[in-house]
């Protein structure tokens, strides 16, 4: 790789990795940028380079399957590693032909790729060769067994015939069934817990029941680049402008434009306030799901001017529809900016206050401590992401470690917590909340002036002719839950591929060690804990991983039907 | 004597056509110190007469749980008119009739949970149990106590401390509401009730909750108050304001777990009634 | 007992929820509500239609020879970019947000123009208003032809140009 020098000048480490992969591992570099490089290597290298990326520190993100027959008659599948401690993404993509669809499975090396291998079989149809659990993970029961909907062939709004469901693995005892509806969960969601006396000693997992088909939808004709976003903003009822602006981050990057510095600092300052209204909200429901509703009502009372603002500055309490590629659509005045400083400051006040009283009531002090607890080595091999990674001693932020928008403007602290259980996890958002807070305000004081969108850029002039077909591009956020990863291929006019991860895909498979050996008690506490946001996580897929057998509710005997592309 | 009857048998229709009322204004406390505005003070006697007109579900238990849910509201009546009774009469009968009317309230509770063929239902029968387990034989010890010697002195009003405590833990209040834990167990004991059944459930435990608020000042009104019209209007008053109480102490405080609420209630309840027992034992002089 | 801070939290606070809808809801002079298109500004040109996410807006030829903008609250999701690109300025965001009702039609909100049919084959060319408007900023020569469809416009224009040098056509 004689021009390696050439792609790679700044950073050193990076062109260590891909001399690695090129000459140990017969890969080869197919991209790169800043902070991202693309390296193909052949099938049979997949699982040591796993291991080698992984030894040396990096995370999973997550991995994307795509559907490249119409353009080299394969399927590709792109493990995305995240370089966390030096700031940048490793895209090890593997081909595999069409007639012989499959991919070595890396999970017994790298645990994090459990889901999103199996949400590569389901949806594109790649096989997995030694893995030991196969089985749905995104489609129904009664999806057909040949139909990928991922796959180019298949139309964005088609609907195959209902199939006689399979008999899935399921555990030999009978648990306790929370969800798919339960006061707890706000969203469908299945979750089984194996008692003994008030003790939970297993739980199997079932989700995937909102599945909207969101990417699928972002690929067809339907959609254009100028509509994506706010396509991207539906993903999440709460970090909504989380997805709209990481994928509004990936056209960006794919187009090679940058918005101007006081876009970035809107969508900082806007990025910061979901953080803190998400982060209100979360206590809130906590407070709740202890008995405790007088911290349940004070907390969402202190919320409510955020929400107002929210809409002051964007004209939604929620899905702002604030980003279009290439800038924001609203400036913040100094009437505006003023009005922002004054709520704040009552927020922090009020918040203050509350944090307080929560912390001194006595059942919530005696649940939330010692319960639901993660380990530090568990939440490296899982990867898991935000605000449960730092409560278990994991040092992640994506905000710190892949500095992106106005956040290298802002001083700020990330609260990290070891102890691993349901209190470390509150503790981590109520002290973020006053980050946030603070990062808003130093941003507001440095606000630069100039314009809002890029000169290339309007809501009138198509974004299309910006972003040529066949580019690249991987952009990650830390919303309120976690990292969030946009991934993205670009096609004619739309993406070919989009894949998004939303943060809770990531943390739901540590619930397994959390819940265990927990009171049933606090299990509802254990898994909101992870603040889930399940409408994110099915974005685009029925699942059936550690299926649990049902007696009260029959929710196999007429298949999970609930989920259409 | 026919006085006291009648006053007692108004005392016992006023309580169940008050207990609703009572619920709502505890409502509007608990909106208050949410900073909410709050329902009207009719509201949950609308809830009642609303769900009354819905149709009836015979729930997955069949029409055993039915009758159980109905037998319990009978008991929870005939507990109100024993409770009454007690404050003009302090026969040790009476107080023996309140103590076993109190059991057979828990008991009816209890089966109707097993009854229903619902697991959440269960578990919240399991923790009825550790619920009653922890206050109700302190509380019947109480009342058969104060029925078999009576008070005589100023000194026995600290056995209100340990009525009081196990009243408020028999009224299912946060922290004590685990049996029906709304996040955790959806509702549990009363989870496959619907309709007039579900009505008539909370009938007997807003009935239920009347008698916990009255008992505190029924069990030593009558000692330290002669006149029988002062002891009405003494008695209503004071369940006035032990509902209030009650009521603001369930918003301050979150709810608990099974397994520490068996044994830290178990404790104090027991110390203290210990200390009653033994300040009732101390001579006189 | 800091537990009872509680009360005085409350206190300070004082009532915070509204008895909506007795009473006027919380909007600020950012929100965006429901947009209402202006018929006498509206000339029909469908870009609104072609920017909107989630398709509210939508240009539907009728068979009785109008051409209808339609609008349906139903879909839309109140992100006001049909306002931003109408070249009109035709559509304005309101701050009006209580759409419930029990009908779906109630949801909908027509605009209709009448189209211009081409003279010589009848083919709808496009509505009037724009049609018109169009024409009188191009002027002139532009104004014979403007009821003619692109294709019949080639061949009268190739006609005249042949008849003008001699050649039959």
């Amino acid at each position: 790789m004689g021009e390696r020098g050439r792609y790679l000048p700044e950073c050193p480490e990076m062109s260590e990795v891909v001399r690695k992969l090129t000459e140990e591992y017969g890969g080869h570099m197919i991209f790169s940028r800043e902070s991202e490089v693309y390296v193909e290597v052949p099938r049979h290298e997949l699982r040591d380079v796993a291991k080698y990326l992984y030894n040396s520190g990096a995370f999973l993100k997550t991995c994307a399957a795509v559907d490249e027959r119409p353009l080299n008659r394969s399927f590709a599948l792109y493990h995305i590693f995240g370089m966390d401690s030096k700031g940048y993404d490793v895209i090890v993509k593997v081909s595999t032909p069409e007639d012989d669809a499959w991919v070595p499975s890396i999970v017994d090396v790298v645990p994090a790729a459990d889901w999103c291998e199996l949400e590569a079989r389901d949806m594109i149809g790649i096989e997995l060769k030694g893995r030991r659990l196969v089985r749905r993970l995104v489609l129904p029961e009664d999806w057909p067994e040949d139909v990928h909907p991922l796959r180019k062939e298949v139309p964005h709004d088609f609907r195959p015939p209902s199939v006689k469901a399979e008999s899935e693995f399921r555990p030999p005892e009978r648990g306790i069934p929370i969800g798919p509806y339960h006061p707890v969960l706000h969203e469908p969601e299945y979750f089984e817990l194996l008692v003994e006396g008030e003790t939970v000693v297993d739980v199997y997992y079932r989700g995937f029941h909102v599945h909207r088909g969101i990417e699928k939808l972002g690929e067809s004709p339907r959609f254009t680049y100028q509509k994506i976003p706010f396509l991207a903003e539906r993903i999440c009822g709460i970090c909504g402008f989380v997805h709209s602006t990481c994928a509004i981050m990936a056209m960006e990057k794919a187009a090679g434009i940058r918005p101007p510095e006081r876009a970035e600092f809107i969508r900082t300052v806007v990025l910061e306030l979901e953080r803190i209204h998400s982060h209100l909200l979360w206590v809130g429901v906590a407070a709740h799901i202890l008995g405790y509703d007088a911290g349940f009502m004070h907390t969402w009372r202190v919320r409510e001017p955020v929400m107002i603002l929210s809409e002051l500055i964007t004209g939604s309490r929620k899905t702002y529809g604030l980003n279009l590629v290439g800038g924001v659509r609203r400036n913040i005045d100094k009437d505006k900016m003023e009005k922002i400083m004054k709520i704040l400051e009552r927020v922090e006040k009020g918040f203050k206050e509350l944090a307080n009283l929560l912390v001194s009531v006595p059942q919530i002090r005696r649940r939330a401590q010692g319960t639901g607890v993660l380990t530090r080595s568990e939440a490296r091999a899982l990867s898991v992401v935000g605000p449960v990674a730092r409560a278990s001693g994991l040092y992640r932020d994506v905000r710190k470690d892949y500095p992106y928008l106005a956040y290298k403007e802002a001083s700020f602290k990330v609260p990290l917590y070891t102890e691993g259980d349901n209190l470390a996890r509150v503790l981590v958002r109520v002290e973020e909340v006053f980050e946030s807070i603070s990062i808003i305000k130093q941003l507001l004081d440095k606000l630069p002036g100039g314009p809002i969108m890029h000169e290339k850029c309007s809501a009138i002039i198509p974004v299309d002719e910006l972003i040529p077909p066949g580019k690249y591009a991987v952009a990650a956020i830390e919303a309120p839950r976690g990292e969030d990863v946009h991934f993205l291929m670009t096609g004619e006019g739309r993406p070919y591929r989009w894949r998004v991860r939303a943060p809770t895909y990531q943390n739901i498979p540590a619930l397994r060690p959390m819940l265990r050996g927990d009171p049933l008690a606090d299990a509802p506490l254990t898994i909101a804990s992870i603040d889930p946001c399940f409408s994110c996580t099915d974005r685009a897929l029925v699942i059936d991983v550690r299926t649990g057998r049902a007696r009260t509710i029959k929710l196999w005997d007429g298949g999970a039907g609930t989920c259409r592309l | 004597m026919y006085l006291e009857i009648l006053l007692a048998t108004a005392l016992a229709v006023a309580g169940v056509a008050l207990a609703p009322i009572y619920d709502s204004l505890e409502r509007k406390i608990k909106a208050r110190l949410h900073s909410r505005v709050g329902p009207p003070i009719l509201q949950t006697w609308y809830d009642v007469l609303k769900l009354l007109a819905k149709e009836l579900v015979i729930p997955e238990g069949g029409y055993f749980t039915a009758a159980v849910v109905l037998t319990e509201l009978f008991l929870s009546i005939a507990l109100l008119v024993s409770v009454s009774f007690l404050l003009f009469f302090q026969s040790l009968t009476m107080y023996v009739l309140v103590a076993v009317f109190i059991s057979a309230l828990s008991a009816a509770t209890l089966v109707k949970s097993v009854t229903q063929n619902n697991l959440f239902s269960v578990i919240g029968g399991f923790r009825e149990y550790s619920v009653v387990l922890s206050a109700e034989p302190f509380l019947i010890l109480l009342v058969l106590l104060i029925g078999a010697r009576g008070v005589t002195d100023l000194k026995s009003l600290i056995g209100l401390a340990p009525v009081v405590l196990t009243t408020y833990v028999m009224t299912a209040r946060i922290p004590f509401d685990i049996a029906e834990a709304e996040p955790e167990i959806a509702s549990g004991i009363m989870i496959e009730l619907s309709g007039p059944l579900l009505a008539a459930n909370e009938l007997s435990l807003l009935t239920r909750r009347y008698v916990m608020a009255a008992l505190p000042a029924y069990l030593f009104l009558p000692w330290f108050v002669a006149n029988p019209l002062l002891r009405v209007g003494l008695g209503l008053a004071l369940t006035l304001l032990t509902w209030v109480i009650f009521a603001i102490v369930a918003v301050l405080l979150g709810r608990t777990r099974a397994a520490v609420m068996l044994k830290g209630t178990t404790v104090a309840a027991l110390a203290l009634t210990l200390l009653f027992i033994i300040v009732e034992s101390v001579p006189y002089g | 007992m800091s537990i009872m801070k509680l009360i005085s939290i409350a206190a300070r606070a004082k009532v915070v929820t509204r008895r909506y809808p007795f009473e006027p809801p919380v909007v600020t002079e950012g929100f965006r509500g429901k947009i209402e298109v202006d018929p006498k500004l509206c000339w029909g040109c469908g870009v609104c239609t072609r920017i909107c996410p989630p398709n509210a807006l939508t240009l539907k030829k009728r068979e009785d020879g109008t051409l209808v903008l339609s609008y349906f609250m139903g879909r839309c999701i109140f992100c006001g970019m049909c306002a931003e690109v109408c070249p009109r300025g035709a559509i304005t965001v309101t701050k009006e947000f209580e759409l419930a009702s029990l009908t779906a039609e109630d949801l909908v909100r027509d605009v209709k123009h009448d189209v211009v049919r081409c003279r010589i084959c009848g083919r709808v060319i496009g509505p009037a208003v724009e049609m018109r408007e169009a024409t009188k900023s191009v002027g002139g020569a532009g104004a014979k032809y403007y009821d003619l469809c692109p294709e019949c416009r080639k061949l009268v224009v190739a006609r005249g140009i042949m008849t003008k040098v001699g050649v039959r056509p």
